[in-house]
């Protein structure tokens, strides 16, 4: 097994509840490294799966990141999974999570220690996302419990956030009648030399943070008239170890939920163009629970903001999804070679495509992580060939 | 005696201290042994850190504020894989706090 990396996948049969633990060759690491590539190795066609990079986890400038894939018709589409919930999936012992077939009931997946069951749902039935993820953690007891939850759309909330799920994952987990995906991550992982992993992180968040300035919070991404129509816009938040805190809070107005963490920069100007006026929040929030992002450019039609919400709700109006390989979560953010890496490597692809950190320093961060020489090159070519092959990112 | 000093005005909710703190420690990728805990609610646009100093005293270091407990005047709270009562205390890692060389934001500082 190498360094950063636990040497386990979970492998999971929804149609015949089954999940089983499998070791991952050395040798497939070497060749494959992790994130993307590795999952795009492991997914057989029509399964979704989970997986860390080397360096999800890392306390390296948006180092949070692990990767959800949606493997359908041959054809792998891949997402960033970020706030805290990077760090704890690695931590749950398995470095992968391969889900495939559908469940004869609603159960949701929890994963902890090296252990996972499938839980019965039926009680989560009828539940928006956030009700999802509020029942999960009462019912493990944990409020650090991570949570990927699904509901009527396309898009997954992970812990009452959405945005990043342009490509479907929570759509699959639905038709999988897979209600949520829970982790907590309470194991370790070694490293090589953790005194110069220290050393280098350090480094890299001063330089990074210099670069970020004052950019802060989700007005920093929206245009000036998106802003303002969100009027409680509060207190800014980053994801783990990333020095761009690029989510706002928000008031909801809600007694039981009284914020929204805010990282939809898309749907948030998507909906303020075909939208009248009026306060976006609650608005949003009404999509999001129901598993709605609007990615797609809806045009300027100046809908009521009620009626056209409704309309995206029940499906007469679109809310597409991203078209590549990799979700950028980002206006202005397109595929190409340094996002790729971020997919190899585990971090986030909104930090990478506007911060443009040198990719160098974070290959130098892995060979002393990993103790052992890992080529840009290598990273480079893996990341590029799952974004031009598209269909087949197979090893 | 030198402690960790923590400006919530400057928390960005990043975490990474509480690996940070963790890999110093014992050299490994985790959380567990972090003299440091972060502590979220979404719901409620709340989060923060408790760093656990010598001779128990815990910071509580909230967006309202940051305020000492003494051992034993700490009651409730979430449960937790591991109660940062449990933890290690923080040692100011014997020189130079790693967590103050790493926070982007110099949330943490060294003071006494």
């Amino acid at each position: 097994m190498p360094k950063l990396f636990n040497g386990n996948m979970l492998f999971v049969d929804l149609a015949e509840g089954t999940l089983e633990e499998r070791k991952i060759d050395d040798d497939l690491f070497r060749r494959r490294i992790g994130g993307a590539p590795l999952l795009a190795s492991l997914t057989p066609n029509e399964s979704i799966g989970l997986a860390a990079g080397p360096l999800t986890g890392l306390p390296c400038p948006a180092g949070g990141m692990a990767v959800a894939c949606v493997e359908f018709e041959r054809k792998h589409r891949f997402a960033p999974v970020l706030l805290n919930a990077g760090l704890e999936l690695k931590l749950t012992g398995f470095d992968a999570v391969v889900i495939e077939g559908k469940s004869e009931s609603p159960v949701y997946l929890w994963i902890r220690d090296e252990v996972a069951d499938l839980v019965k749902a039926e009680k989560l039935s009828g539940k928006d996302a956030w009700e999802t993820i509020v029942g999960i953690r009462k019912e493990q007891g944990d409020q650090r419990v991570q949570v990927i939850s699904s509901s009527k759309g396309t898009s997954a909330s992970l812990d009452y956030v959405s945005g990043w799920d342009g490509i479907g994952f929570g759509g699959a987990m639905r038709d999988m009648n897979l209600r949520a995906i829970a982790f907590r991550g309470m194991g370790e992982v070694p490293l090589a030399d953790h005194d110069a992993v220290l050393s280098k992180c350090s480094e890299m968040m001063k330089a990074s943070s210099k670069t970020v300035g004052q950019r802060s919070g989700v007005r920093s991404l929206i245009r000036p008239e998106s802003a303002a129509r969100i009027k409680g816009l509060k207190r800014d938040r980053a994801c783990f170890s990333c020095p761009y805190p690029c989510m706002s809070y928000a008031d909801t107005g809600d007694a039981t939920h009284q914020s929204a963490l805010l990282m939809d920069q898309i749907s948030i100007n998507n909906i303020a163009k075909a939208s009248g006026e009026g306060d976006l929040t609650a608005p949003l929030v009404r999509l999001h629970r129901n598993g709605f992002c609007l990615r797609g450019d809806m045009g300027a039609s100046k809908s009521p903001l009620d009626g056209l919400v409704e309309k995206i709700i029940s499906g007469q109006e679109g809310s597409s999804s991203t078209d590549g390989t990799f979700d950028t979560m980002t206006e202005g953010v397109g595929e190409y070679d340094l996002i790729a890496a971020g997919y190899v490597l585990g971090v986030c692809p909104r930090f990478l495509g506007l911060m443009q950190p040198p990719l160098t320093s974070y290959c130098e961060l892995l060979d002393l992580a990993a103790g052992e020489s890992i080529k840009r090159e290598t990273i480079l070519g893996l990341g590029n060939s799952l974004m031009m092959e598209g269909t087949n990112g197979r090893a | 005696m030198p402690h960790l000093k923590y400006h919530p005005e400057r928390c960005i909710g990043c975490a990474g201290c509480e690996a940070v703190c963790n890999i110093q420690r014992d050299g490994l990728l985790s959380t567990m042994l972090s003299s440091i805990m972060f502590h979220v609610e979404e719901e409620n646009g709340y989060f923060g850190i408790i760093i656990k100093r010598q001779g128990g005293e815990l910071l509580i270091g909230r967006p309202e504020g940051v305020e000492i407990r003494r051992p034993g005047e700490i009651t409730g709270g979430n449960a937790s894989a591991k109660p940062i009562a449990m933890r290690p205390a923080c040692d100011m890692c014997h020189g130079k706090p790693k967590c103050v060389m790493y926070c982007p934001t110099d949330a943490l500082e060294e003071g006494d």
